[in-house]
């Protein structure tokens, strides 16, 4: 299946598998001004489906010096409902406009009966599903003409119904739709702890070869009385545990493309920069031992 | 497990109802048997739909949050959400019905300035993401010709209120200190345009809007300047029209000629 879109590399030169960072508007005019040395630079999608003004003009100019890559949040791969004509012609319009270098999107629907929810909402993990999220990704795949990435979610509620465990599920969609993964290891952490699961065990059962990009970044936790869910909320520094996760998966899969996200109380670019140079530095050790490994 | 459909349409009816703590037993029956605290996770879902859509609205009406403050904004936009949920994938333009509905919101009904401002505030971010064009810049174009057809820059939007809206957006941008301004209703008529990088709020006089309103339908110059006079007996069109050129309100080489034969 992966053959249907062998041209997936062509388009843009491959990014180094080093830590490029999320970019927010608030850093826009810093980066233009410094240009502090990055692998690549990731942008929600959907912020840039406006017709014209500052964010094209800025995000011209900032493609001028790193490569890009599209990350989507409102697809709704995982909705029962055919994916929206209009958002996918807006995708391939900023696909073709920009050439980003990754293009991704989650495992996860935030779209039903004509509302958009801007949450990535959970899908049981059925067969029925499995179907479903298949055929999205075959049609958005189609409409972009490329292969793309789908991420794990982080979730707060698992399904009785669920046939399938999560790690095999994303394997047997990467499988069917020739698409790759983005491995989000602060979601698996995240979604480890609100179900109880091991991380390790989890993230062991991906095989390297299906990984393209790795997704880093921090949570909170809330707590009342005994219990505690863990929230994806993209607001702080990587915990030690995550950091510990990605040395190991760098260890045993070898370095990827990696991001830091930080979507909510984002700080100075300094602190995002620092994050990125943190990420290469546990990369580099994690790396040595799979070289000594393989 | 109901069909996928019906999952959907549950949890979709949930995350948009008002906040509240109640979620449906069809949703908490499809944790598995023993899952700890259902209430607190669908919470989790809800709790991250409302600070995203709150946080968008924040993000396009500042002034009105420095008006009403943080907690009150917090509560109009909750009840807009409730009433409203957004419809596209992405929240660029969400909002847009936000100005009608603090408009018609018996709580600020003693701020009857603020939809006006809040309308300001939405072509603002209208403007700021309206198509690119370079505006025109040869001597024909601020030329009036009676039967060249000038074409508004694709940004340029048009307002006008019965309060000094202009005024009290300006004042409530940044973060200067609060101070009492007395601002007798006064009407203003607007242009909000994005010549180049930054967009630009314009007072302008009657008669310009008027003209401007026309060119918006599509009238020449003759028809424009007929409805300029008609405004503002005595208007001098020419000049402002040049003046509204030189400010890059038209678009490059769309101006048109009638072939009259």
């Amino acid at each position: 299946m992966r053959a249907q879109f062998p041209h997936l590399c062509d388009r843009a030169p491959p990014i180094p598998a080093k830590a490029g960072i999320g970019v927010k508007p608030a850093h826009y005019r810093e980066l233009l001004a410094d240009r502090p040395s990055l692998p690549f630079i990731e942008v929600h999608t959907e912020n840039y489906m406006g017709e014209g003004g500052p964010p094209h003009a800025y995000l011209e100019a900032l493609a001028e010096i790193y490569p890009l890559s599209f990350h989507g949040v409102g697809m709704s791969l995982g909705g029962a409902e055919a994916l929206d004509r209009g958002h996918l012609r807006r995708w391939r319009a900023l696909v073709e406009r920009y050439q980003p270098a990754l293009v991704s999107e989650h495992i996860a629907w935030s779209r039903f009966g004509g509302l958009a929810l801007h949450d990535l909402l959970p899908v049981p993990y059925t067969r029925q599903s499995l179907g479903i999220v298949r055929n999205h990704i075959d049609a958005m795949q189609t409409a972009l003409g490329r292969a793309i990435l789908v991420e794990n979610p982080s979730t707060y509620i698992s399904f009785r119904e669920s046939e399938i465990a999560e790690p095999e599920f994303l394997v047997e969609v990467a499988r069917r739709s020739g698409c790759r993964l983005l491995l989000d290891i602060n979601n698996v952490y995240v979604s480890a702890h609100n179900h109880g699961f091991d991380p390790r065990n989890w993230l062991s059962r991906i095989p390297g070869d299906l990984v393209g990009e790795i997704h880093l970044a921090g949570h909170s936790l809330i707590r009342d009385g005994d219990f505690t869910i863990r929230v994806d909320d993209h607001g702080s520094h990587v915990c030690p545990d995550v950091w510990g996760l990605y040395a190991e998966t760098v260890a045993r899969i070898g370095p990827r493309p990696t991001l830091i996200e930080w979507d909510t109380d984002v700080p100075e670019l300094a602190v995002l920069l620092e994050e990125a140079r943190r990420a290469d530095t546990v990369a580099e050790e994690g790396d040595t031992r799979h070289a000594a490994v393989a | 497990m109901p069909p996928l459909p019906e999952f959907q349409s549950a949890m979709s009816r949930y995350l948009t109802s008002a906040p509240g703590p109640e979620v449906p037993a069809l949703l908490r029956n499809l944790l598995p048997p023993g899952s700890s605290r259902p209430d607190k996770r669908f919470a989790v879902y809800k709790n991250n739909v409302y600070a995203r859509l709150v946080d968008a609205l924040r993000d396009t009406f500042p002034a009105i949050e420095r008006l009403v403050g943080e907690e009150f904004f917090r509560y109009a936009a909750v009840e807009y959400i409730a009433q409203t949920p957004p419809v596209t994938a992405s929240l660029l333009a969400y909002g847009n019905g936000f100005p009608e509905f603090l408009a018609g919101f018996p709580a600020v009904a003693q701020l009857p300035y603020l939809g006006d401002v809040a309308r300001l505030e939405l072509l603002y971010l209208e403007a700021y993401h309206a198509a690119d064009a370079e505006p025109s810049g040869d001597a024909s174009a601020v030329t009036p010709d009676d039967d060249i057809f000038p074409k508004l820059h694709p940004s340029a939007r048009l307002m006008t209120s019965p309060f000094q809206v202009s005024r009290i957006w300006e004042l409530n941008r940044g973060a200067a200190a609060f101070e009492e301004v007395a601002l007798p209703p006064l009407r203003e008529y607007l242009l909000v345009i994005r010549p180049a990088r930054e967009v630009e709020v314009r007072r302008v006089p009657f008669g310009v809007y008027a003209a401007l309103f026309a060119f918006a339908q599509g009238a020449s110059c003759a028809g424009a300047r007929d409805e300029a006079e008609w405004a503002e007996p005595g208007f001098d069109f020419r000049a402002h029209y040049e003046s509204l050129a030189r400010g890059g309100t038209f678009v490059a080489g769309t101006t048109e000629r009638i072939h009259r034969s």
